[in-house]
C-alpha cells in the first residue's frame, strides 16, 4: 500500500523546456518515464506505489503547453492550470458547462495545481472537466515523435485510467470547437461534501429555438467506466418540443442507459435514482442559458 | 457570553481569555510530536498483518536484518512481556476490566493491520524497504466480522481460548413487563451505528531516546503520560526507568488514550540504544488504530397517552474488534447512559461487547454515549409522533430533575438544567426557514443528553498539581497533564491567576512530563478541568493562605479582611491599605515560609456496582445539554443541508468562555459528522476507507456556524462549580441531526450515518 508520508522510490526528475526535448526524453526512457503536470494525481499514485517510474518528466516548463488561444476553436494547452481555465470561462460564457465543472471542484489546491490535460489524461470516470469537454465535443491533439493526431475526446477514453494515448505520445492541447448559436450548456454534480469528487455528475449542451431542442449533447460521469455520452437520449430529444412529459421520458432513458456501481461513495440504486433528477436539473439550467 | 444566575465576582474566571498557545497555532509555530528530532535518530516502521484472521506460522527476519541501514527488527519473541493490559492512572485494582492486548502479534492474528514486527533503520525509506523483506507465513482463517454473529454458539473464535463475548452488564429497575402493560404506545426499533475514526489532524507520532542515566525517554502525542508504567511492565524494567513527555497534541478525541507508538519506540530504543522516531501514515492510523465502537441497539420504549415514559428495554451489542482494550468501560458508559436524561420507572438494559476480526475499537469522544443517545432520542421522537406531542413536550414530561434517581439508583444531587437547555436551544433556532425549491423539505430536531465527566468512581481517581510563586511574584504551575488542544494548560493558568491575584500572563504552566511534573492522570473522560483544576485551585489556595497571613502581619489587619488582585494584597474594605505581592513573597522567603504547595485532589471513591442489577454510583457527576438543528432535505436526491445548529449546555461555570465555546463548536461538528457522513467501511475486516479521500468529515464549507448558549448553574463538581464539556458537547449532535431529517421527510433512518442514499430508501424511493 506504500508510505504516504514519503516517496519511498527514487526517481530522476527532468523538466524539458521545449517539445522536441520532451519527445526525445519520452523516446529515450519509454515506459520507465511518467509525465507529471500538476501532480494532483501522479503524486498520490507514487505514494500508493501504483506507479513506480524511474523518470518523472515535468511538462509545465514548456511554454507551448501553457498557452490559451482562440481561432474559432479554443485551444487550451494541456498544462494550463485549472485555475486559469476557470478564469477564462468566467469571462467567456460560451463555455458555461466547463466553468460550472471547474467551479465545482471544492479543493483550492487541486484547482491551483491541477491542469486541464492532467484532468483528462487521468481518465477518471468522475473527472469534472472531462465531462464538460465531452459535451462541448472537444478534441485532443496528441504529439509523438512519429507525428501528431487529433482525437475526439469520446474516442480518447477507453476505461478507468485508460486512454487511447500511445507510448511516446504526449497531449499538447485540448481543442474546443466554437459553440454554435442558440446553444446553452451546464454541468452539475452530487458529491458527499464540497471537497469530494462526484458520486454522479451530468453535463448538457443544448441548441434550441426556444421551444424545440434542435440538437443536444449529454454526458454522465461516475456512472460507467469512462465519462459517458448518452447517444440514446440525445437522439430521443433532438427535434422534440421540450415539455415535462418529454423530460420524464428522457430521464427514464438516462437511468436505464447508465451503468453505475456500488462503492464506498454511493450505491448503484442511488446513482440510478438521482441520475434522473440530476439530468433534468442540468438540462433545465442549460436550456435557460440558451442565448436568443 | 454565558448567562449567569448569581455569579460570584471573579476577576478572570468566566472571562474570554485569549489562550497563550493560540498565536503559535495560527502561525504554524507550535511544535507537535513529529516536529522533534534527536541527533542520530533512527526511523521506525511497523509491519502489519495482511489478514484479518490468520495463524502466524513463521516469521523470517533474516533478509530484513541484512539490509544495510537496518539496526533492529523485532517480533513478539523479542518482547519481554508481550501480553499486556490497558490499565492506567488507576489506583484501585478492579478485576474484569483489563484491556488485554498483545504488543506484537503471535499465535492468532486478530485484525488486519495488527502489528507483527518492528523495524528501526537509518531512514524511513530503508525501514519501508526492510518491511518488504520480512517473510511472514500465515495460515488464513475464516474470521468473524459481525458482532451479533460472533456471540452465537459455534462462531469462529477470535482469540485462542477466550469467549468472543468479553463482558456483559445489566440494569434492572422496577418490572419492565408490568411497565409495558401501563403503556398506551410502545415503539420498538433496531438501530445500527458505524465504526468511525477520530480524524485528528496529527497522526500517532513520537520520538524516544535513552537519557544520560539510561532512562527510556519518550516524547509522544498522547493523552496519557502515565502509560510509562505499562511500557516499563512490557520491558520488564522498573517504573522509574521510563519517562514520557507530552508535547501539545494535534487532537486526541480518545484516539491517543491507548498506547500508540510508545511501546514500539521503547522496545527499539532498548534494543538499539539509539534514538528512534515513529509517525504513522494516515492510512496506517485509519487501518490499525482504535475506533469508535459500532453498536447494534434494540430499543423498546413505552409511554402513556399523556406522554409519560413508563418502560424502556434495551439490548446493546458493541463490536470490540480484535482486542479488548477499553471496550468493557465504553460499554458500561453506554449501559448507564442507555436511558438518557429521563426518569423511567421500569427499565431493563442488557449489554454485551464482543470480539470480532474487525479493527479494534476503544475510546472515542463520548465513550459509548453518542451511540445510545442516538437510539434513545430517536425513540422519543417516534413516541412523540404517535402521541401527537412535540419533541419538546415529550421530553419536558420526562426529564430527570435535581434529586431524581437514575435507573441505576444514583440520585442526581447536583444541578440538572436539561429542560432549560432544551427550551433555550429550540428558541434560538428562531423563525423556521422556508424551502428554496419545491423539492426541499425543512425539518427541525432536538436531542438532549446526560454525559458523565470524571472517571468511573471505582477507579478512585486522583490528580496532583504544584503551584509556586517566584521571588518577583510571578507564578508557576506544574501539572502532569496532556494539553490536547482544548486549552487544558491555559485553564490552570487562569485558575492560579484568579486565586493569587495576578494577571494570567504572570502564570507559566509546565505540563506533560511524567518524571518532572506532579502526576495528574489522563486527559480523558472529560476529567482534566474537574480533577487538575481542583488540584490547582487547592494548591494555589494553600499558597494564598501563606501570603495573606504574612500580608496581614505587614499591614497589621485581620487576614479575613484581605483580598488579592493587581499583584497586590489589600484590605477589601480599604483598598488603599495594600502591599505589593512581590514584597510579601520576599518577606515569606526570608522567614522560611514555603512558597509552593503540592496538592492532590481525590475524586469521590466508590465500590463496584452490583452486576446483577446495575445499581450503584458509576460517575462523579453529569453534564446536561441539548442540541437543536434545522435542516433542508431535497426529497429527490436525499441531499441534506444543515441550516442551523444550536448547542446549549449547563457548563456549571465557564472558566474561559472562549475555550468553552470552542468545545461547543467543535463538539457539535464532531457529532454532526457522525450523524451525517462518517463511516469506516469494512469488508470482511478490510478497511475500504483508509484515507481522507474516502473517509469524509465535514469541512468549513459544509456546515453552518454553531450558535452556542451557556447556562452557568454553578452546580458542577469542578473548580468554581465548573462542569466538564469536552465530551458532552459532541454527544447529542448525531441524534439531533437524525431527528431533524426525520421531521423533514416524515420517515426515520435508523442507521447512522444518515446519508442521502438511506434517506431515499426511507422515503421508499427505491
Amino acid at each position: 500500500m506504500g508510505n504516504t508520508r514519503i516517496l519511498t522510490r527514487e526517481f530522476e526528475y527532468v523538466a524539458p523546456e521545449t517539445m522536441p526535448e520532451l519527445l526525445a526524453l519520452l523516446d529515450r526512457y519509454g515506459p520507465a518515464a511518467t509525465i507529471i503536470a500538476g501532480g494532483t494525481d501522479v503524486v498520490p499514485q507514487l505514494k500508493y506505489e501504483k506507479i513506480s517510474p524511474d523518470y518523472l518528466i515535468d511538462v509545465t516548463k514548456i511554454a507551448e503547453l501553457r498557452t490559451v488561444r482562440r481561432d474559432g476553436a479554443l485551444h487550451i494547452g494541456a498544462a494550463v492550470r485549472l485555475r486559469d481555465v476557470k478564469a477564462y470561462c468566467r469571462d467567456n460564457e460560451t463555455y458555461a458547462c466547463l466553468g460550472d465543472a471547474l467551479g465545482s471542484i471544492g479543493q483550492a489546491q487541486v484547482v491551483n495545481m491541477g491542469t486541464l490535460g492532467g484532468n483528462i489524461c487521468t481518465a477518471s470516470p468522475a473527472a469534472d472537466s472531462a465531462l464538460a469537454l465531452l459535451v462541448l465535443e472537444a478534441r485532443v491533439r496528441l504529439i509523438g515523435s512519429g507525428g501528431e493526431r487529433v482525437v475526439p475526446l469520446d474516442a480518447f477514453f477507453r476505461g478507468p485510467k485508460m486512454t487511447g494515448m500511445e507510448p511516446g505520445e504526449v497531449m499538447a492541447e485540448i481543442q474546443v470547437p466554437a459553440v454554435v448559436d442558440h446553444t446553452g450548456s451546464a454541468f452539475r454534480k452530487i458529491g458527499r461534501v464540497a471537497g469530494d469528487i462526484s458520486k454522479i455528475s451530468c453535463a448538457v449542451a443544448v441548441q434550441s429555438d426556444g421551444e424545440r431542442c434542435l440538437s443536444c449533447r449529454i454526458g454522465m460521469g461516475a456512472v460507467g467506466p469512462t465519462p459517458m455520452r448518452m447517444p440514446g437520449v440525445e437522439q430521443l430529444l433532438s427535434g422534440r418540443a421540450i415539455d415535462a412529459g418529454v423530460m420524464d421520458e428522457a430521464a427514464d432513458r438516462i437511468a436505464a442507459d447508465i451503468s453505475p456501481l456500488t462503492d464506498v461513495r454511493s450505491t448503484e440504486f442511488y446513482r440510478r435514482r438521482v441520475s434522473r433528477v440530476l439530468f433534468k436539473d442540468t438540462f433545465d439550467q442549460a436550456w435557460k442559458r440558451v442565448q436568443r | 457570553m454565558p448567562e449567569n444566575r448569581t455569579r460570584p465576582a471573579y476577576r478572570i474566571i468566566g472571562k474570554a481569555a485569549p489562550r497563550p498557545d493560540a498565536w503559535a497555532k495560527v502561525f504554524g509555530d507550535t511544535a507537535y510530536a513529529h516536529d522533534y528530532t534527536v541527533p542520530g535518530m533512527l526511523c521506525a516502521k511497523v509491519l502489519r498483518s495482511r489478514h484479518p484472521a490468520a495463524r502466524v506460522l513463521s516469521i523470517d527476519t533474516g533478509d530484513a536484518e541484512k539490509l544495510p541501514g537496518v539496526d533492529a527488527v523485532l517480533t513478539a519473541k523479542d518482547v519481554p512481556n508481550n501480553e499486556t493490559a490497558t490499565r492506567f492512572g488507576q489506583t484501585h485494582q478492579v478485576g474484569g476490566f483489563e484491556g488485554l492486548y498483545r504488543v506484537l502479534a503471535e499465535k492468532k492474528i486478530r485484525f488486519k493491520g495488527e502489528a507483527v514486527a518492528l523495524v528501526a533503520a537509518t531512514s524511513e525509506a530503508v525501514a519501508e524497504e526492510a518491511l518488504g523483506l520480512i517473510h511472514v507465513e500465515y495460515e488464513p482463517l475464516e474470521g468473524v466480522f459481525d458482532p451479533v454473529e460472533a456471540k452465537q454458539a459455534g462462531a469462529y473464535q477470535v482469540g485462542e481460548d477466550e469467549s468472543n463475548v468479553i463482558c456483559s452488564y445489566k440494569v434492572r429497575k422496577g418490572d419492565v413487563e408490568e411497565g409495558f402493560k401501563l403503556a398506551d404506545v410502545v415503539v420498538e426499533q433496531t438501530y445500527r451505528v458505524p465504526m468511525v475514526d477520530h480524524a485528528y489532524l496529527e497522526p500517532e507520532s513520537g520520538v524516544a531516546w535513552l537519557d544520560q542515566d539510561g532512562v527510556i525517554t519518550i516524547r509522544s502525542a498522547t493523552q496519557v503520560i502515565e502509560h510509562f508504567r505499562g511500557i516499563a511492565d512490557v520491558l520488564g524494567v522498573s517504573h522509574n526507568r521510563v519517562r514520557i513527555i507530552a508535547p501539545m497534541l494535534g487532537g486526541g478525541f480518545g484516539g491517543k488514550e491507548d498506547i500508540t507508538v510508545e511501546t514500539y519506540l521503547a522496545l527499539l530504543v532498548w534494543k538499539t540504544r539509539k534514538p528512534v522516531s515513529l509517525t504513522y501514515t494516515r492510512e496506517e492510523s485509519i487501518r490499525s488504530h482504535g475506533k469508535r465502537h459500532p453498536y447494534v441497539m434494540r430499543y423498546k420504549t413505552g409511554a402513556t397517552k399523556a406522554g409519560k415514559l413508563v418502560a424502556l428495554e434495551a439490548e446493546l451489542t458493541s463490536d470490540a474488534g480484535g482486542y479488548v482494550y477499553l471496550s468493557p468501560w465504553v460499554l458500561l458508559y453506554s449501559t448507564v447512559g442507555a436511558t438518557g436524561p429521563y426518569d423511567i420507572p421500569h427499565v431493563k438494559v442488557d449489554s454485551e461487547t464482543v470480539l470480532t476480526n474487525n479493527t479494534f475499537s476503544s475510546a472515542n469522544r463520548g465513550f459509548g454515549a453518542p451511540q445510545v443517545c442516538f437510539a434513545c432520542e430517536s425513540q422519543l421522537d417516534e413516541l412523540a409522533k404517535q402521541l401527537g406531542l412535540s419533541p419538546l413536550e415529550i421530553r419536558r414530561k420526562n426529564y430527570l430533575r435535581t434529586g431524581d434517581a437514575l435507573a441505576t439508583g444514583r440520585v442526581l444531587e447536583h444541578s440538572v438544567e436539561t429542560e432549560q437547555t432544551a427550551d433555550r436551544a429550540l428558541e434560538a433556532l428562531g423563525e423556521p426557514s422556508g424551502p428554496s425549491s419545491p423539492t426541499e423539505r425543512i425539518g427541525r430536531g432536538i436531542a438532549s443528553s446526560m454525559t458523565s465527566y470524571g472517571r468511573m468512581t471505582f477507579l478512585h481517581d486522583t490528580s496532583r498539581a504544584l503551584v509556586s510563586i517566584e521571588m518577583d511574584g510571578s507564578v508557576s504551575v506544574r501539572c502532569g497533564l496532556q494539553d490536547v488542544g482544548g486549552g487544558q494548560a491555559s485553564s490552570l493558568a487562569q485558575i492560579a491567576a484568579e486565586v493569587l491575584g495576578v494577571p494570567m500572563e504572570d502564570v507559566t504552566v509546565y505540563v506533560g512530563d511524567s518524571a518532572l511534573t506532579p502526576l495528574a492522570g489522563t486527559t480523558t473522560a472529560t476529567r482534566l478541568l474537574y480533577m487538575s483544576g481542583n488540584a490547582t485551585k487547592k494548591a494555589a489556595t494553600a499558597v494564598r493562605h501563606s501570603l495573606v497571613k504574612k500580608a496581614a502581619d505587614l499591614l497589621d489587619v485581620d487576614p479575613e479582611e484581605l483580598a488579592m488582585g493587581d499583584r497586590q494584597i489589600y484590605s477589601a474594605g480599604d483598598p488603599d491599605r495594600a502591599v505589593a505581592l512581590e514584597r510579601v513573597v520576599k518577606a515569606c522567603a526570608a522567614d522560611g515560609i514555603p512558597l509552593y504547595d503540592v496538592a492532590q485532589f481525590n475524586a469521590p471513591a466508590r465500590e463496584l456496582i452490583d452486576f446483577q442489577t446495575g445499581q450503584g454510583q458509576v460517575f462523579p457527576d453529569f453534564t446536561f445539554g441539548t442540541q437543536a438543528m434545522e435542516v433542508s432535505v431535497d426529497i429527490e436526491t436525499g441531499a441534506v443541508k444543515v441550516l442551523k445548529i444550536v448547542s446549549c449546555y449547563d457548563v456549571g461555570q465557564a472558566i474561559n468562555t472562549l475555550s468553552a465555546e470552542g468545545q461547543l463548536h467543535g463538539g457539535a461538528l464532531y457529532g454532526l459528522g457522525y450523524g451525517m457522513m462518517e463511516e469506516v467501511v469494512l469488508d470482511k475486516g478490510n478497511t475500504l476507507t483508509p484515507s481522507f479521500a474516502e473517509y469524509l468529515i465535514p469541512s468549513a464549507v459544509d456546515v453552518p456556524d454553531v450558535k452556542t448558549i451557556m447556562i452557568e448553574s454553578g452546580g458542577g463538581v469542578g473548580p468554581f462549580g465548573a462542569k466538564g464539556l469536552g465530551e458532552p458537547s459532541c454527544v447529542p449532535a448525531a441524534a439531533a441531526f437524525a431527528n431533524a431529517v426525520s421531521d423533514a421527510i416524515g420517515a426515520r433512518v435508523c442507521d447512522l450515518p444518515v446519508t442521502p442514499e438511506r434517506i431515499l430508501k426511507a422515503l421508499g424511493r427505491f
